[in-house]
């Protein structure tokens, strides 16, 4: 049966070259990240490691870069259709740029809400940092040996296809369910906690 | 007969002021924004750091473009 979870201190033995090998990209945008390096959080202990970073599957960047096409596009279009020039020539420039403003302020709110939506596997803990908005946030976290239970779920044609779904962590913390959701490769990732809880334990 | 005195107010004026009101308080949200992705950057170390940091400030510099604009030309 192949590993889905190998310590990097197992790695390390077991590569007869000397090299490291690294699952997964090391790519900063990667959603998975096995063991990843560069990759730090405030509260994170000297002798704590990250296993596993996650973030959304990247096709939900989709629908934000999409409307954020059409906001940036649509100016052209009220121009020719000559509506703004109902309006005083200094409201016009002013409509234009703060039309601007606000699609950039939409496009930057979609990339930041992926970005900072992160989820790590460490070796002591689950973290999940949801950034819901440019103004809230949430950061939660709850040790391995309160794990009590790791299902996941993939849903939809898209997926099924690109293989990415949801995560519940149910604990035994003060915050009692942690959901990574839309997450690629969902059972990879209830296998690497799996086999933490057993480490654990 | 002698015209009715009747107090006229300037429309563009009122618009104007509204205008400039909410492109303060633009102002002040884009200044959250750069404050929040700060807290972030420091909560999380993800490698696009000053990417995001710059983002955040060039949202805020073009947010206090719009209103100087509108000082400028309302």
């Amino acid at each position: 049966m192949p590993e889905i979870f190998v310590s990097p201190e197992n790695i390390n033995s077991k590569n007869t070259s000397g090299e490291i090998r690294h699952h997964g990209r090391r790519n900063m945008f990667s959603a998975f990240n096995l063991y990843p390096e560069h990759i730090s959080f405030e509260t994170r202990e000297k002798d704590e490691k990250i296993v596993l970073m996650l973030r959304q599957h990247p096709i939900v960047n989709l629908k934000w870069i999409f409307v954020s096409v059409i906001l940036f596009l649509c100016p052209a279009i009220i121009q020719k259709t000559g509506l703004l020039s109902l309006l005083p020539t200094g409201y016009q420039i002013i409509a234009m740029m703060t039309w601007y403003l606000v699609s950039f302020a939409y496009a930057i709110e979609g990339f930041f809400s992926w970005y900072f939506n992160v989820f790590m596997i460490t070796t002591m803990r689950v973290v999940d940092v949801d950034f819901y908005n440019l103004i809230d946030k949430r950061v939660s976290d709850a040790e391995i040996e309160k794990i009590q239970d790791v299902s996941y779920s993939t849903s939809g044609p898209l997926g099924t296809t690109l293989n990415y779904g949801d995560v519940l962590v149910q604990t035994a913390a003060e915050i009692t369910e942690l959901v990574f959701e839309r997450v690629p490769h969902p059972d990879r990732v209830a296998d690497v906690l799996g086999d933490l809880r057993k480490a654990v334990h | 007969m002698e015209n009715l005195a009747i107090p006229t107010f300037d429309i563009w004026a009122i618009i104007r002021i509204f205008t400039l009101i909410i492109l303060v308080m633009y102002i002040i949200f884009a200044f959250v924004i750069t404050r929040q992705v700060k807290v972030m950057t420091h909560t999380l170390t993800l490698g696009f750091e000053p990417v995001v940091r710059f983002l955040s400030f060039f949202h805020l510099i073009f947010a206090i473009l719009v209103f100087v604009t509108a000082l400028i030309v309302l």
